[in-house]
């Protein structure tokens, strides 16, 4: 059964071994059916039938994902991720070119996928993993390790109808991790449960990389993605924008976006690394009131952000400023310092009383420039990270946790 | 799962891998579990449970039975044995075989459309969920006709011609699979299809011989030779069989027994054929 209008191409046995999954030229064409005719009279009638309107959802991809690698997949809303996560899983058929998979497939989309309501848990977790094409054999060893992964012994007898969406969560990835996959496809689902399971659900994916399952990620946490994937690929409207090393990728992808958040900052970007300026940043640390600098902060925990600066003359009027951006890359907040001077080495701090932020990473942007004239002096980009979980209203909406009390009026 | 490559692909492969006509074996468990999923899930949270998969053929078989049976006294042959003749016995045998090309008709419809959100998660055979069904209603059937063989036995009507029933009702079982399929994957585009069946389904009823005898009907009717008609409706074959089986202990002979096999291999596997030539970017559609 050919898969694809190209025909595969042939590889040696040899090498196909060191490779999970191959995509060669994968185009997906989907159509659009604006008002779709749903009924026989309608399809009979209407006048153009046939003729949907076309989307090319993905673009001539070709990449490859080693054996044992973690892969990880970033783009904008529409990019065409999730279509590709889907070909590479065999749920969609390319419209032309090929993915070849070699390995057994597990794959998490969305929470709870396969969950029937009426059904216990534990019920639901042998569907779930006949779904994936797993043996009864090798769940029933590992059922119990399933259910204690998950955290949801109590619940485990009860039907999945009364479970919140991040109990889903817990059991639907618990299930996808543990059915022996060699090739595992997570869309972006790990960022819903709370902050406890994400970091278990990350030193599991670690551990099962080391034991050299091969995993595809897809996520928006930039700053996750840079720091735990070994490739990454960037996917602008259903073209391979770029990929390879994570840190150039994420980079790449934002650049692909800053120029207005630049221009919106009002900095004159003259500031070259060639000659040494007045005055430089030489780090940003973000730390607690105490010195602790823990590598997660919790929404609404104090922060101080800690600016260090190497004047090689006295500086007049120096404004440190910070900007810090979401993983969309939209400027949330850019403090400004206003310093009389500054010489020799030291440090500004950005005290700040509670983090407004909810869970995410966000990357921040140190910059130090003149006052009047907003000559910069010296600016690093991208290269400070805020690692931000564990919220006090985790059902809360939007992007930042404001506080405030509510109060019932008389 | 297995190897998804194509480069390497055998013969057995093209047939058994993804895509192929007989990969549905790969998924053999999950067919397992969604039959275990329907059964279990069916009569939760009601008090007489699993009753109810035998209150309700009873109900179904009273109805008739009274109906045509007492108030319009349909004449039912002799029964095998020659000792009684009773109209409900003579019905039940014909209804236990419709019974199953409905339930499997319809329900191969519904499972198409239910299994939607996880064929968009996961890939799976997508004939999977109508043949999970398929075996759900033959338990179903099984039960019933099980009750009603066991009722003939009481009445010493039982003959050898009891073990030619199963096989009967497996080719009838496949023949309604292929037609189910068929269906299931045109109501994913048309949801008319499901209202028309739903239609085609009570005619087609009415015009089997199930609630009366064949001879019951004239042999011209409205000018047309309605008996032979009615005689040419493939599942006349198969419910006139299970009367003859269980309630007359005579048998088919080979030339229709050779019939009804070909029929059901026929439409069994160009349905199943017809499915998977239209189903394969059924995740798009659903």
């Amino acid at each position: 059964m050919g898969r694809g209008g190209a025909m595969p191409q042939r590889r040696s046995g040899d090498e196909m071994s060191d490779l999970a999954v191959v995509v060669d030229q994968v185009s997906k064409r989907f159509h659009l059916h604006r008002d779709r005719p749903r009924s026989l009279k309608e399809s009979l009638t209407s006048r153009n039938r046939g003729r949907a309107e076309e989307f090319w959802a993905l673009r001539d991809i070709s990449f490859e994902v080693p054996r044992g690698s973690l892969f990880g997949l970033v783009g904008g809303n529409g990019s065409g991720k999730s279509s590709l996560l889907r070909l590479m899983a065999g749920i969609y058929r390319p419209t032309s070119g090929a993915v070849s998979a070699h390995g057994r497939i597990s794959v998490l989309l969305e929470l709870g996928a396969g969950f029937h309501p009426a059904l216990s848990g534990r019920e639901n977790i042998y569907l779930n993993a006949a779904v994936l094409g797993v043996p009864k054999a090798e769940v029933v060893d590992r059922v119990e390790q399933i259910i204690e992964f998950s955290g949801l012994e109590e619940f485990i007898d009860s039907p999945v109808k009364v479970y919140s969406s991040g109990m889903y969560v817990r059991l639907g990835f618990s299930v996808a991790v543990h059915v022996n996959p060699e090739i595992l496809l997570v869309d972006e689902v790990v960022s819903v449960g709370d902050e406890e399971f994400q970091l278990r659900c990350f030193s599991h994916l670690d551990a099962l990389r080391s034991k050299g399952v091969t995993i595809v990620l897809v996520s928006h946490d930039l700053g996750m993605m840079r720091d735990t994937c070994d490739r990454l690929a960037w996917l602008d409207q259903g073209r391979l924008a770029a990929i390879g090393e994570p840190s150039e990728v994420v980079n790449a992808y934002l650049d692909s976006v800053d120029a207005e958040a630049v221009s919106a900052a009002g900095l004159q970007m003259q500031a070259q690394d060639d000659v040494e300026p007045p005055v430089r940043i030489t780090g940003v640390t973000f730390m607690t009131p105490a010195g602790e600098r823990p590598a997660v902060f919790a929404t609404g925990d104090p922060l101080v952000a800690r600016v260090g600066y190497r004047a090689k003359a006295p500086v007049e009027a120096p404004v440190f400023s910070l900007e810090f951006y979401d993983h969309g890359n939209l400027l949330l907040a850019g403090p400004r310092s206003h310093v009389e001077r500054v010489e020799g080495e030291g440090h500004v701090d950005f005290c700040l009383e509670r983090i407004p932020f909810r869970t995410g990473t966000y990357h921040v942007n140190a910059a130090v420039y003149n006052t009047p004239t907003t000559e910069l002096y010296h600016r690093r980009v991208r290269e400070f990270w805020l690692r931000v979980a564990g919220e006090p209203d985790p059902g809360a909406h939007g992007l930042l946790d404001v506080g405030g009390i509510w109060k019932l009026g008389a | 799962m297995t190897e998804r490559d194509l480069a390497g692909r055998s013969r057995w492969s093209a047939v058994a891998g993804r895509g192929g006509i007989l990969e549905i074996w790969e998924y053999r468990e999950l067919v397992g579990r969604l039959v275990q999923r329907e059964l279990g899930a069916r009569y939760k949270r009601s008090v007489l449970g699993w009753l109810w998969s035998m209150l309700n053929p009873a109900a179904t078989l009273a109805i008739y039975a009274l109906v045509f049976g007492v108030l319009l006294k349909f004449d039912p042959p002799r029964a095998g044995n020659g000792r009684f003749d009773n109209f409900a016995l003579y019905l039940f045998c014909a209804l236990v075989m419709w019974n199953a090309f409905h339930g499997i008709i319809t329900g191969a419809m519904t499972a198409l459309l239910d299994a939607g959100p996880l064929l968009n998660k996961v890939y799976f055979p997508p004939e999977t969920p109508a043949v999970a069904t398929l075996f759900t209603v033959l338990i179903q059937v099984a039960i019933e006709a099980s009750i009603l063989m066991l009722i003939l036995v009481s009445l010493v009507n039982v003959s050898w011609t009891f073990l030619l029933w199963p096989v009967v009702l497996v080719l009838l079982a496949v023949m309604a699979l292929g037609v189910g399929l068929v269906l299931s994957a045109l109501n994913v585009r048309y949801r008319d299809v499901g209202y028309l069946v739903s239609i085609a389904l009570q005619f087609l009823f009415y015009a089997t011989p199930i609630i009366y005898p064949l001879n019951a009907i004239p042999e011209r009717a409205l000018g047309l030779p309605a008996r032979d008609i009615l005689r040419l409706n493939p599942i006349s074959q198969f419910t006139e069989a299970s009367r003859e089986l269980l309630y007359g202990l005579d048998w088919p002979g080979l030339l229709r027994l050779g019939l009804m096999a070909l029929i059901s291999l026929t439409v069994g596997i160009g349905g199943w054929l017809v499915f998977k030539a239209r189903t394969r970017d059924i995740a798009e559609e659903l």
